[in-house]
């Protein structure tokens, strides 16, 4: 009776542990000094600047709201050609790199098909995109900082006459510097 | 006697074979390659051109898809969809729209988190344009911010 029940009990536990173990990863974890491949779209920020990937959304909601408006909507597959003049820094930072946030905006409007792009130093075309960038900051006890970036598109024709305007707003916070 | 030491053993000789079973089956992984998605309660595909993809467990049965819409803005697809919190408290989020063609092949273009934030039962619309003319339907992906802000600390004290 003993050896029955001994048996069965040897069984099951072996059962047991590999049903519990069987499953476990054996990846194993690797050590690479504190730095680590992030998600290439992640919107973290360490300090209140902007990032790459702030770069690529100001670019995607701005046109956005370019392609959805009634203007670039009736250009149907005209493909007008455009004009993406030199973006303007408006901002308290001079570091921002704006021929990145350039690049951002002409591969977006690019990608799409709406228009042709054309170089500002081309002869015919037929509208001129001028972007700008601004900023407003404000600071607070114990390192707090609070910062807007604006990002705006001005849709000129070649008479001068502005005919679309759109932008978009990212606001940056830092909290409290810890006591501890 | 002797009959209930059989009827021991084939209980025993049962139960063994149950637990060897569940042993195998256990470790066997699931398979998905020939699937759309595997179902899951953080996965709302219930509209034919949307599919709402809830990247965190926390937030099914807190945040729905609500009210999808699409319309042609010249040549290409735009969409609008409505988020609802359903919890009693304040939500911070980011979302992600990403395009695809009607063959379920990713629209390659840059795609950025877009972070937005809903107090206890309100309905935020957010809108999208696929930016290519081949661009058909969507998935949305929202998760909890990726952030070292100050908006993720106070989330994890809440």
């Amino acid at each position: 009776m003993m050896t029955v029940f001994s048996k069965f009990f040897v069984l099951s536990m072996i059962c047991l542990s590999l049903l519990l173990g069987g499953c476990v990863s054996s990846t194993p974890i690797g050590s690479q000094g504190n730095v680590a491949v992030l998600d290439q779209n992640t919107r973290a920020h360490l300090s209140t600047d902007l990032t790459m990937a702030d770069y690529t959304a100001f670019a995607e909601v701005v046109t956005n709201k370019m392609l959805s408006s009634r203007l670039v909507q009736g250009w149907g597959t005209k493909r007008p050609k455009l004009i993406v003049a030199k973006l303007l820094n408006n901002t308290d930072d001079e570091s921002i790199r704006m021929a990145d946030v350039y690049d951002r905006i002409t591969e977006t409007i690019l990608n799409s098909g709406i228009a042709r792009l054309v170089d500002t130093s081309a002869t015919q075309f037929d509208y001129v995109v001028r972007s700008e960038m601004s900023s407003t900051r404000q600071y607070g006890e114990g390192g707090q900082e609070l910062v807007f970036f604006k990002l705006e598109f001005k849709l000129f024709t070649l008479d001068g006459e502005m005919v679309g305007q759109w932008s978009d707003v990212l606001p940056l916070g830092k909290a409290k510097k810890s006591v501890i | 006697m002797g009959e209930n030491m059989k009827l021991i053993k084939k209980m025993m000789v049962f139960f063994f074979s149950v637990l060897v079973l569940v042993s195998i089956i256990g470790c066997v992984a699931q398979k998905g390659a020939n699937v759309k998605h595997v179902e899951d309660k953080t996965i709302d595909a219930s509209h034919p051109r949307a599919t709402l993809v809830l990247a965190s467990s926390q937030l099914s049965g807190t945040l729905i898809m609500t009210n999808v819409r699409f319309g042609a803005v010249g040549n290409f697809q735009r969409t609008e969809l409505s988020m609802q919190n359903l919890s009693k408290h304040k939500l911070n989020l980011e979302y992600q729209i990403q395009w695809q063609t009607k063959d379920g092949f990713t629209i390659n273009s840059n795609q950025a988190w877009h972070r937005f934030s809903l107090a206890p039962k309100q309905i935020k619309n957010v809108q999208s344009v696929g930016k290519d003319p081949d661009a058909y339907q969507i998935h949305v992906v929202v998760r909890l911010p990726d952030d070292f802000s100050m908006d993720s600390q106070k989330q994890k004290k809440e």
